[in-house]
């Protein structure tokens, strides 16, 4: 099969299983869970096939399958599928991480009532996000941006019966469309610009126009002296999508209230696909975002603050998921400021080794919490290493990974990151250097809290805790191997002879535009690596201390940081915050659009609707079934209208 | 020869008609359900007939009172499916008649050989006795069951009405003669000069206008036509009729003889639309004919609570829709017009499919009754909810596109024309509401008697093919555009030679 058609397959076999499911086999468990794999494995399958083409391809290997969907007069609207070295990367992890996630939910979500229409959502949740990988347009992604936005809130709420789980999904989806609003206007204005600068033929949402446009500098140059101000600020408006999909503060608020949904949603939506989806749209996009300095800046603060921010708050969390909510949310941070720092090519390796160990660690969870009979605090767990090993080790080699301890992938990937800020030229890199190593230091020590809180000591629970089965081990064995090895997939410059091959595969990305100032690469850099290593042990030597070794008391330490402590329980008061706002700004509005609508619109509506109905029934008076009287009414009529129509000329 | 080669639809007919009524005589009386069958294959032979070449060639015959072009040819096409689509959901409920089987298929397929007339005349003495032959077979269609008060009493009805209306008509026709010294509608149509001696000069603007006899025989002539298409104030019968009739001829008359009025309509604005002030003077009379026809149709049916009688206010309120486009007096209105009635028949039909085989389980026409049928039957849910809404011009079904373009060409007819297009966009408004009445019944009530409609698979196909053809037709609607408009941009082409 040829590039395209593959593409397609990527795109619709989950669409396909979603279909299938919900309109034949809803009332067959066993054979629901069976469509939705096959969908995804199929996916996967024509993803490997398009990987062995296009990274074979030279550097900057582009297929562009297009038809036309809509045309209002000079604009055409495309549908389609792009397969370049960045899509072809990020749909192997959706399609790859996302079967080991489907294949787990085969076990987890064993005893569920709502079996199959969860696997539904998951597949159509999974043809969302690769609806986004394999576009090839502005609004063609932000179709299926709004689909993720859909889907995600029907999985976040799966257990529709408790209330916290439906306020998660309703958080989660006003969240994201503040974001889409701001992307929305961020497209429209884009457009807008280039068609009142270009005209017609040169203005387009096509990502491959767009790049070349951007390719030319003289023309480009001409647009940004007139439009400088609204360009940049089309980037950023943009970037808001990208920001409140990939949980930014101050946009960040919907993710850890996101672990309601089942555990397996969880690893989806925040390792491998939803988050992703922010990182991905900007580095698509990065040659929006190159020629305006400012821009990045904003990103890469952006990230940082995100990535101390969210670190700070994992060390006061209880629960499990949460823990790693808010290391998915510093994870994320780290990204983003690779991004602003100019280095896509490190942000989508982070975003791959950590959809592996962070898929890893939530499953992992999963299996603990299945394990545990439902019991995600953990301060009801403990000494579960015996009880469940293939679990403890698996979880373990994940914790590595996060924390960036040699040689497991997320030391490769975290090391990028840091290079990246170790190189970047935003005002203050050095700043947001030094935060990126605080937060290397302060993820290993709030995940060996996790691990020594779960896995060591003696169990504090009431269940009787007991090793999953197969179907959730075995996922759990084969991201372990990716959190492993997954720094092979770009190991830098300098420790091998060329830099790793998707520094290669995504040179088109990394430099785009060409005219624009190439930044430098990144060889490997002891110092950098050796800092970072450095900080990794001592977190974990910290961990250690207070829950391994136990020599340091946490309630005293709490005690002496007090309001500190209060501060990160509240969560920064970001949700009081915003709860003040609805109460105090939004709901005012809401009062006076409430009495504009029910005591006027609908006043105004009810009263048209009642004189038709008044006439109505006046006219179906005349027709009462006396033949004298129609014979009147008739000859009367052709009187009258003659009449008229003879008068009235 | 050839004359009589042209009329082979219409031998073929009348031989059809022939041959049903024998075949009565002979067959015993439970073999009776054969005269089904035979009625269905006639309307099929029918309609292959006319696709045989001297027939699809077109021309005309007799002195040129008889016409067969594009436009002929769309209409009798349309006209066969309408009889075959009315045989085949009857098949059951004539069966159930406790006599006169074959007299309804006799008489249904004499309505026929008066529509494939209506289509095809090309003088006011041949229209006026193509309409009888409809008219008079649909008395006694309408009054077949003779123990029901009610469907006797729509009969009656129906023959008062209509008599007064042929009284109108002939009055037009004698005036509109008086004028202009003929009824050919080929010397009519052959430039506008024969109507020099209708029309007069305006002494102080030097223009032509029509003399009032003319103008008012051409008007009569359009009210008496509105009997049949239901157009107000000629329209007093079809509530009444509607509901009482046997809902089979209801279907029947909905359709074919709407249709065969449109016909007649259609063909004499082509023929007086070429002298250009008699369609200058016709717009404002049409134009005014079609707001209260929708209006009077629309916001009639709201009160309703009988789904015939509501079908027969929604009738008016189609007509109205089909006038608005006549009314702009242009080919595209004329092509729009001819893709919005082939819709209708579809349409509609579908309706009255649903309702024959609900009323069969309930015994009961009230919309109440129809409160959660898409659970009960959800074929049966489904396709009246399409025609429903397909009735009401809500995308992605056909009638969206006809009631669009209708409107739309109205608005291009300019300024004079521009309130009948707010008329026709506000009667979109009314008409929902009383469509959507029903389908909220049919989806989100429940179920008020426990009998479950049940239909034979023949039905299942049928409705299932209504149902894509509305939906496709809605989403592709170029191909049967495309037919209407060769169809009116070719109709009166061989007229204008027939002298």
């Amino acid at each position: 099969m040829d590039l395209p058609a593959l593409g397609y397959v990527i795109l619709f076999a989950p669409l396909l299983a979603a279909v299938c499911i919900t309109l034949f086999t809803l009332r067959h468990k066993a054979v629901s869970g069976a469509i939705a794999v096959l969908g995804m494995a199929a996916a996967l399958g024509a993803n490997v096939l398009v990987a062995l083409e296009v990274f074979r391809s030279p550097a900057g290997f582009v297929s562009i399958h297009e038809l036309e969907w809509l045309k209002v007069g000079a604009v055409t609207i495309p549908f389609g599928v792009q397969l370049d070295a960045l899509s072809t990367l990020m749909a192997l992890v959706v399609t790859g991480v996302g079967l080991c996630i489907f294949v787990f939910s085969l076990g987890y979500m064993k005893e569920e009532e709502g079996y199959s229409r969860y696997f539904a959502c998951l597949s159509l949740f999974a043809f969302s996000m690769l609806g986004i990988v394999v576009s090839t347009n502005l609004v063609q992604t932000f179709i299926f941006w709004e689909l993720v936005g859909v889907s995600s809130y029907s999985l976040i709420g799966y257990y529709f019966h408790k209330d916290s789980a439906v306020d998660a999904g309703k958080k989660a989806f006003l969240t994201n469309r503040i974001g889409d609003f701001g992307m929305t206007w961020g497209i429209i204005l884009l457009f807008y610009t280039l068609y009142q600068a270009l005209g017609p033929d040169q203005a387009s949402f096509s990502f491959a126009k767009l790049r070349l446009l951007y390719e030319d500098e003289g023309a480009i140059r001409a647009v940004m002296e007139h439009h400088a101000g609204t360009l940049a600020a089309a980037t950023l408006l943009i970037f808001t999508g990208a920001a409140a999909k990939s949980a930014q503060v101050p946009l960040h608020v919907w993710l850890p209230d996101a672990m309601e949904g089942p555990t397996p949603v969880s690893a989806l939506m925040h390792a491998a696909t939803m988050v992703a989806a922010g990182v991905f749209l900007v580095s698509r996009l990065f040659f929006l975002f190159a020629p305006y300095p400012q821009a990045l800046a904003v990103v890469a603060w952006m990230g940082g603050i995100t990535a101390f921010l969210a670190a700070a708050l994992a060390f006061v969390q209880f629960d499990i998921k949460k823990v790693l909510a808010y290391s998915t949310l510093s994870q994320l941070g780290y990204m983003v400021m690779a991004l602003g720092m100019g280095s896509p090519a490190a942000a989508m390796f982070h975003l791959t080794t950590h959809a592996f160990f962070k898929a890893l660690l939530f499953l992992g969870s999963g299996s603990v919490i299945h394990g545990c009979h439902h019991e995600q605090d953990m301060r009801h767990m403990g000494g579960l290493a015996k009880k469940m090993p293939v679990t403890f080790w698996t979880f373990l080699l994940g914790t590595g990974a996060l924390a960036g301890i040699f040689p497991l992938a997320g030391f490769w990937s975290k090391d990028a990151v840091l290079g990246a800020a170790h190189a970047g030229h935003v005002p203050g890199a050095a700043v947001l250097y030094g935060m990126g190593v605080l937060v290397a230091f302060m993820t290993a020590a709030y995940m060996g809290r996790c691990c020594w809180l779960t896995f060591a000591g003696e169990y504090r629970g009431h269940a009787h805790p007991h090793e999953s089965p197969i179907t959730m081990t075995a996922p759990l064995v084969v991201l372990a191997v990716g959190a492993v090895l997954g720094g092979l997939l770009s190991l830098p410059a300098g420790i091998v002879e060329h830099a790793g091959w998707m520094e290669h595969a995504l040179t088109g990305v990394r430099t785009a535009p060409s005219w624009f100032p190439e930044a430098e690469v990144e060889h490997f850099h002891p110092l950098v690596a050796g800092i970072g290593t450095a900080a990794a042990f001592a977190g974990l030597f910290v961990a250690w201390m207070f829950f391994g070794k136990r020599a340091w008391s946490a309630d005293a330490f709490v005690a002496r940081v007090r309001p500190l402590h209060t501060l990160l329980v509240k969560k920064y008061y970001f949700d009081d915050a915003y709860l003040w706002l609805v109460r105090a700004v939004q709901q005012r509005v809401a009062v006076v659009c409430d009495f504009v609508e029910v005591r006027i619109l609908r006043w105004f509506v009810d009263t048209l609707a009642a004189i038709h109905r008044w006439i109505g029934g006046q006219i179906r008076l005349l027709l009462d079934g006396h033949l004298q009287r129609y014979v009147t009414l008739a000859l009367l009529g052709v009187v009258l209208i003659v009449a008229a129509v003879l008068v009235g000329s | 020869m050839r004359d009589v080669m042209l009329l082979l639809p219409e031998i073929g007919a009348v031989a059809a008609v022939l041959a049903v009524m024998l075949a009565d005589l002979w067959l015993p009386k439970e073999r009776k359900g054969t005269l089904s069958a035979l009625a269905i294959a006639a309307s099929v032979v029918l309609l292959a007939l006319t696709f045989v070449p001297p027939v699809a060639q077109g021309g005309h015959a007799f002195g040129g009172s008889f016409l067969v072009d594009g436009m002929a040819l769309l209409l009798k096409r349309a006209f066969c499916v309408t009889a075959f689509l009315v045989f085949l959901m009857s098949r059951e409920y004539v069966a159930e008649l406790p006599r006169g089987q074959g007299e309804f298929y006799t008489l249904g397929l004499a309505a026929l050989t008066g529509m494939f007339l209506c289509a095809s005349v090309n003088d006011f003495m041949s229209l006026f006795v193509s309409l009888e032959l409809v008219t008079v077979s649909f008395f006694v269609l309408a009054a077949f069951k003779r123990d029901s008060k009610l469907s006797v009493e729509a009969g009656l009805k129906l023959l008062v009405i209509g008599s007064i209306s042929a009284a109108l008509l002939l009055y037009g026709i004698a005036f509109v003669y008086g004028a202009t010294g003929t009824v050919m509608f080929g010397v009519l149509a052959s430039d506008g000069s024969t109507f020099e001696n209708g029309l007069r000069t305006q002494a102080a603007a030097g223009t032509l206008v029509l003399s009032p006899e003319l103008q008012l025989g051409l008007f009569l002539i359009f009210l008496g036509l509105g009997f049949k298409t239901s157009a107000v104030p000629l329209h007093v019968w079809v509530p009444d009729v509607y509901q009482g009739a046997p809902t089979p001829v209801t279907a029947y008359l909905s359709v074919g003889s709407k249709l065969a009025g449109f016909a007649l309509m259609f063909r004499l604005l082509e023929v007086v639309s070429r002298a250009a002030p008699v369609a200058a003077a016709l717009t404002p009379f049409l134009a005014l004919v079609a707001a209260l026809t929708l209006f009077y149709g629309n916001l009639g049916a709201i009160p309703q609570t009988n789904i015939k009688r509501l079908l027969g206010y929604s009738s008016i309120g189609q007509c109205g829709y089909v006038l608005l486009g006549i009314a702009a007096a242009s080919e595209l209105g004329l092509a729009w017009a001819l893709f919005y009635l082939c819709a209708y028949v579809v349409t509609n039909l579908t309706v009255f499919a649903v309702i024959i085989w609900v009323a069969r389980a309930t015994k009961s026409h009230d919309i109440d009754d129809y409160s959660g049928l898409a659970r009960t039957n959800p074929l049966l849910g489904t396709a009246l909810t399409v025609g429903l809404l397909s009735l009401a011009g809500v995308p992605p079904f056909i009638g969206l596109v006809g009631k669009f373009f209708l409107v739309g060409s109205a608005f291009q007819k300019g300024d004079t024309l521009r309130w009948l297009v707010y008329v026709g966009l506000a009667n979109v408004v009314i008409a929902l509401y009383y469509y959507l009445c029903v389908v909220k019944r049919i989806w989100m009530r429940d179920a008020r008697t426990a009998v479950a409609p049940a239909v034979p698979l023949r039905m299942k196909v049928a409705l299932a093919a209504g149902i894509v053809a509305l939906i496709v037709g809605g989403i592709a609607p170029q191909f049967l555009d495309r037919v209407t408009a060769s169809a009116a941009a070719g109709a009166g082409i061989v007229g204008t030679t027939a002298r």
